[in-house]
C-alpha cells in the first residue's frame, strides 16, 4: 500500500511518518506533497491509496486538493490530519467525500483508528 | 461571595495555555506546561512563531516566543531526534517552530468554537526578532515552562476598526 502525505510543513510529514512508524501501517511506502497543487501532480504519477492531507496549506488548501480529485473522478481514500477541527469543517470534508479526520496533536493510537478503519 | 470573572484577554490566554499543555504533552512528550507569570508585556525572547485567528468580532494572533537555543530544543523535540542525530538545519527549526504555533492555534480555535465563535486560521508566520506591537494592538501574555524550557506565550488583539 502507498500512503500520500500532504503538509506544507515538512515538520509535520515526518510527525506523520514517525507516528505511522509506531502504528501497524508503519510499514507501508510513503510519499510526500508539500500543498494540494503538488499532491495533484504526485498523485496523477505516483497513485497512491489513501491520501491523508493538511487542511490549511498555501496555494491549494486541502479541500481544494479534494473537491479536485472528485471532479476529475478520482475516488482515492483521502482524510484530513489537520490542527483545526471545527464541526462545519468535519461536516465539509465529509460532504466533500473524506473517510477520516483526525486532530493535531494526534497519538499514534488515534491516527491508527482512523487509519486501520478506511484501510482495513 | 466574590466571583472572580474573566475577562476575554484572559480567556484566550487561558485557551492558548490549555492549548499548548496538550501540544506539549502528546508532540513534545513534555509533560505539559507550567505558567510562571502573566502580564501585558512583549517578553524579551528573540525569536517568535505568530497564527492569525479572524473573526466577525475579534481579530488576534497567537503566539509562542523563545529564545534561540529553547527553539533549537523545541524543534528537536518535535521532529523526535535522537542525541546521535544530525544538528537540525535552520529553516528545519524555522518550519517545525512554526508548525508548534500552527497546532497550538488549531486548539485555541476549536476551545473558541466550542463558545459559539468562528474563527479563519491564518498561516503560521515565524520572526527572528523581539515582536513588537503596531497603533491599535495590545497584548497579553504568559511566560511559562515546558519541561523545563522557557517560552512566552502571547495573545495580540488588534482593534476593528468602523
Amino acid at each position: 500500500m502507498k500512503l500520500l502525505i500532504v503538509d506544507d510543513s515538512k515538520t509535520m510529514r515526518m510527525i506523520i511518518i514517525r507516528t505511522l512508524r509506531k502504528t501497524s501501517l508503519g510499514g507501508h511506502d510513503v510519499v510526500q506533497a508539500g500543498n494540494g497543487k503538488e499532491a495533484l501532480d504526485v498523485i496523477a504519477a505516483e497513485s497512491p491509496d489513501v491520501v491523508i492531507s493538511d487542511w490549511n496549506m498555501p496555494e491549494m488548501n486541502g479541500l481544494q486538493l479534494l473537491q479536485q480529485l472528485r471532479a476529475n473522478g478520482n475516488q482515492v481514500t483521502f482524510g484530513f490530519v489537520t490542527s483545526e477541527s471545527t464541526s462545519a469543517m468535519r461536516e465539509q470534508a465529509s460532504e466533500a467525500g473524506a473517510s477520516f479526520f483526525v486532530t493535531k496533536p494526534f497519538t499514534p493510537e488515534s491516527l491508527e483508528t482512523s487509519l486501520t478503519q478506511v484501510v482495513a | 461571595m466574590i466571583i472572580n470573572e474573566k475577562t476575554a484577554e484572559e480567556t484566550w490566554l487561558d485557551a492558548l495555555v490549555d492549548a499548548t499543555g496538550e501540544t506539549s504533552n502528546i508532540f513534545l512528550d513534555l509533560g505539559g506546561i507550567r505558567v510562571l507569570r502573566r502580564s501585558d508585556c512583549i517578553p524579551e525572547f528573540t525569536n517568535a512563531s505568530f497564527v492569525s485567528l479572524v473573526g466577525d468580532s475579534s481579530s488576534i494572533q497567537v503566539g509562542i516566543a523563545a529564545s534561540s537555543d529553547a527553539c533549537q530544543t523545541l524543534a528537536s523535540r518535535f521532529l523526535g531526534m535522537e542525541e546521535d542525530d544530525d544538528e537540525l538545519e535552520h529553516a528545519e527549526i524555522v518550519d517545525a517552530f512554526g508548525e508548534l504555533a500552527n497546532v497550538v492555534a488549531g486548539g485555541v480555535k476549536q476551545q473558541i468554537a466550542d463558545q459559539g465563535e468562528t474563527m479563519f486560521l491564518g498561516l503560521p508566520l515565524v520572526m527572528e526578532q523581539r515582536p513588537q506591537l503596531s497603533d491599535g494592538q495590545s497584548v497579553i501574555s504568559a511566560e511559562c515552562v515546558m519541561g523545563d524550557i522557557p517560552v512566552c506565550l502571547l495573545v495580540i488583539f488588534t482593534r476593528k476598526l468602523n
